[in-house]
């Protein structure tokens, strides 16, 4: 049933540079990444969503009940929405504990002081926090303080929840296990979700559908396959198109569905995830003298223009996305099933491990 | 991990401040001139209005010489004396202070009485509490100021009200002549007693009850020349006072002449 | 642990600045030691025992602190509304705020009476009405100090509100809290110490006013003289009662604010 989720259409006029024009939808259950550079809107469409600031056409609806309207002039008060944030930078108030933080939302909303303590005893537990009961957020490190934030924002059963670049304020290690947490909390989650992100990494790998939003406009939706396959921008191809595997690693290589790619440095052991830049990737129609270790034979899939260059996506045994100038395309006469060698260098390949061992 | 920051108004204020300090600064060094000499001559507050006038007549008599008045409570006066203030000449309300200041600091003039005053009540204009003499003082609903009993209006008024047999009830008791006349000026204050001269200098803004030559007080306000006075200008000041010119401005302020 | 704040080295200053600093800290605390080499300590107690130190003791205190909670009252909105709102004549009504800061107090006093006073514009229907007389009672005193120090809290607290970052307001309404709840639970803790610093000027002030309550409130012992008037009237009569008092008033200031900067400003 489409009113059991999210419905928004929001159009947001501002003074300097462009304005907001999006449309989303997001079913109940299912979590919708929005991706996008600096500045694209991103912030403005969770202030619009909020309800922190108004938006100058458009509609809201959420489960069923119209939030904002300004056709009909309805307009919900953030306070009663019932949306869940998890803001950028946490914004944790740096005076209460993390018991009270995470209470903040059921004690405003007048649930009585027992319900909330053991509401919040139930999400603290859950997140790993009850030792941190007491301590205030300068205490904190990084990934306690998301996780803090994700208990504050999910206490009060939120009808949607809205997770804003989660992951922007962690530092490489500790982002794996962060995201983990979120990945699996969202797995738990039946309310409709949004994620807000500039890391295609996390967008793929918490999004069940992404949406790619560029100077104020949705530029592009879709699953991770459909972008990375057929991105139709140029940031979506840089950003959105990277080559995405997931692995296990051990003495510094990485066997992804049975086939090595060597890894840059033998730090990293245990499940993991694989990126590279498309443009990485070099094509050959011999095989490479002085090869790099990842290199391999395979054919042609499928090849396509994108401005001055091609992108051309190999078959098995590791189907990636390869970006070459249209005249080095012309030149290796690079057709849909030539065989070709592919070469990658360690060094290009970006592994970060997806959970702690 | 917020931190309250002082904002832009706050340097401002210290920036404006600063600047302030320096042309003050600036302008404090450029008046600074060899060729005139400053008299610095203290007065109790009833004569600053009289002293003003006379200082500038003596300027225009002396070239070269400018005259500072500094006027204050007679007693405040003698003190700064005492700790060191370079003042030239003193001209007191009261006898007490002079001695005091003759007492700790040798005076190199004689003490001269320049001038005599008296005691009046002072009431707001057309006497809004028909207030008819010093018994009206005891009147607990009326508003009742006088000086401080430290200072010399104060010292005078009580007398004055003593010699009546009246016990005032005081709702103000001011630190000088003028925070006195101000209130009575305003009609916050419905009597209160002060300088007979205050009331012709006051010129309207506040009317006056004559209180009886039997309770009235006989005021003599004692000059002298305080400091080295090695050029002789202090002395010519303080002649220049007791002088013809001197007596008529004194005279023109209310006061009454010895 | 905050990432900016790896960067956040305290760094000695240049010595010139050092330098300078304890010169003023010199200039500072030398009138404090000339009051104490002339302090009669012998005499010290007869001379505090007496009533004319107690009764301006107390209402010194007792009209600091209201002036102080007044300040709180209707001080700390002027901040909001200087610091959260647009309207015409803004930068007047921040003007007129810091008025009472550059006007000389005895000036700030007279205005008060032609204002508040018996026959005043407001002050005069004021006892017309209803009999009620500020000038000479303690209502007066708290009049005249609260004019003279409100806008130390109304500045301070104002720099405060601009500098703290309005999002966490924002996320404490999504979460269901409503306007005075944010108030109460979000910026008034995140401005706690600018309020707590502006409040505390405020009250040094209050405490150390001189000219605009004589001016205004008048001076009677146990009525409204405060212990500035008091030292001030001493210093007329009895110069040892009036450094007495004054080294009381440096004593009472001194434990306030060391006191309150221990417990608010926090010790880091």
């Amino acid at each position: 049933m489409k009113n059991e989720g999210l419905s928004a259409d929001i159009k947001v006029a501002r003074s300097e540079g462009f304005g907001l024009d999006v449309a989303i939808e997001i079913a109940s259950g299912s979590t919708l990444a929005v991706l996008g550079p600096n500045g694209a809107g991103k912030s403005t469409l969770v202030a619009a969503l909020v309800g922190l600031s108004p938006i100058d056409e458009g509609r809201v609806e959420l489960g069923g009940v119209v939030l904002e309207d300004t056709d009909q002039g309805v307009f919900v008060p953030p306070a009663q929405r019932g949306i869940g944030v998890m803001f950028q930078d946490g914004l944790l108030f740096p005076h209460l504990s993390v018991r009270d933080n995470i209470a903040f939302g059921l004690r405003s909303t007048g649930i009585s002081k027992g319900d909330a303590a053991s509401r919040t005893d139930v999400w603290m537990d859950r997140l790993g926090l009850t030792d941190l009961a007491e301590r205030r957020p300068a205490e904190l490190s990084g990934g306690e303080a998301q996780r803090v934030a994700l208990a504050r924002a999910v206490v009060t059963d939120p009808r949607l929840l809205i997770l804003d670049e989660p992951l922007g304020s962690l530092d490489v290690t500790t982002k794996a296990h962060a995201r983990r947490t979120i990945a699996e909390f969202l797995n738990s989650y039946n309310g409709p979700a949004l994620v807000i992100t500039h890391d295609p990494t996390e967008a793929f790998l918490l999004g069940d559908e992404i949406c790619i939003l560029e100077e104020g406009l949705v530029s592009q939706s879709g699953t991770a396959a459909d972008i990375r396959l057929n991105p139709q921008s140029r940031y979506a191809a840089d950003l959105a198109g990277m080559n995405l595997f997931e692995g296990t690693a051990a003495d510094g290589v990485v066997d992804v569905d049975g086939h090595d790619l060597y890894m840059p440095a033998h730090d990293v052991s245990g499940k993991v995830i694989v990126t590279f830049h498309p443009r990485a990737v070099a094509l050959h129609r011999v095989k490479p003298e002085g090869s790099p270790r990842n290199t391999w034979k395979t054919t042609i899939a499928h090849i396509e223009p994108l401005g001055d260059t091609a992108r051309v996506a190999t078959s098995s045994p590791l189907a990636l996305i390869a970006e070459v100038t249209t005249e080095s395309a012309r030149s290796l006469e690079l057709v849909p099933g030539v065989a070709v060698w592919v070469s990658i260098k360690a060094t290009e390949l970006d592994v970060q491990a997806v959970s702690v061992q | 991990m917020h931190r309250a920051r002082p904002t832009a108004t706050a340097t401002g204020v210290a920036r404006v401040a600063v600047v302030l300090a320096l042309c003050a600064a600036i302008v404090a060094g450029c008046s600074t001139n060899k060729e005139t000499s400053t008299l610095l001559v203290s007065v109790a507050a009833s004569l600053e209005p009289a002293f003003q006038e006379i200082a500038s007549d003596f300027e225009t008599q002396v070239p070269g010489v400018v005259v500072d008045i500094n006027s204050g409570g007679s007693n405040s006066l003698a003190a700064q004396i005492i700790e060191g203030a370079p003042v030239d000449v003193f001209a007191s309300a009261n006898s007490e202070a002079m001695e005091d200041v003759l007492y700790w600091h040798a005076a190199t003039g004689p003490v001269q009485t320049f001038a005599l005053n008296s005691v009046v009540i002072a009431v707001p204009p057309g006497n809004p509490a028909s207030v008819s003499g010093l018994e009206d003082f005891g009147n607990e609903n009326l508003f009742i100021g006088l000086c401080l009993p430290a200072v010399p209006c104060g010292s005078y008024a009580r007398e004055s009200l003593a010699s009546a047999g009246v016990v005032a009830s005081v709702d103000t008791e001011e630190p000088n002549v003028r925070s006195l006349t101000l209130k009575i000026e305003s009609g916050e204050i419905d009597a209160g007693i002060v300088y007979t001269s205050d009331v012709v200098a006051a010129a309207g803004s506040v009317d006056s009850i004559l209180i009886p030559d039997e309770h009235n007080v006989d005021v003599r306000y004692p000059i002298a020349v305080v400091s080295a006075d090695e050029s002789g200008v202090a002395a010519a000041f303080v002649a220049f006072v007791m002088s013809d010119d001197g007596r008529e401005i004194l005279a023109s302020f209310g006061f009454e002449l010895p | 642990m905050n990432r900016r704040q790896r960067w956040n080295r305290t760094e000695r200053p240049p010595i010139v600045i050092m330098a300078l600093g304890v010169v003023g800290v010199m200039f500072l605390a030398l009138p404090i030691i000339g009051l104490l080499i002339r302090t009669p300590w012998s005499d010290l107690g007869s001379l505090l025992a007496d009533d004319v130190v107690l009764d301006a003791l107390q209402i010194s205190l007792v009209a600091s602190v209201a002036a102080t909670l007044i300040s709180f009252c209707i001080g700390v909105p002027i901040a909001f509304l200087l610091a959260r709102t647009d309207f015409r004549g803004k930068s007047l009504v921040r003007a007129l705020v810091l008025l009472p800061i550059v006007l000389p107090p005895v000036v700030g006093g007279a205005a008060l009476l032609f204002a508040l006073g018996r026959r005043g514009v407001v002050g005069g229907p004021l006892y017309d009405a209803t009999g009620i007389v500020l000038p000479f009672s303690i209502w007066g005193v708290i009049v005249a100090v609260t004019f003279v120090a409100m806008p130390f809290v109304v500045i301070t607290v104002e720099a405060g509100l601009r500098s703290i970052d309005g999002r966490y307001e924002g996320a404490a309404e999504s979460l269901g809290a409503g306007r005075w709840t944010v108030l109460r639970r979000v910026t008034i803790p995140l401005i706690m110490p600018s309020l707590a610093s502006g409040l505390a000027l405020t009250w040094a002030r209050a405490f150390g006013e001189f000219g605009a309550t004589l001016t205004f409130a008048g001076n009677v012992q146990g009525r409204t003289q405060t212990m500035p008037l008091a030292v001030f009237v001493a210093l007329e009569s009895n110069r040892n009662a009036a450094i007495a008092m004054s080294l009381v008033m440096v004593a009472v200031s001194l434990a306030v604010l060391v006191l309150l900067r221990d417990r608010w400003w926090g010790v880091s």
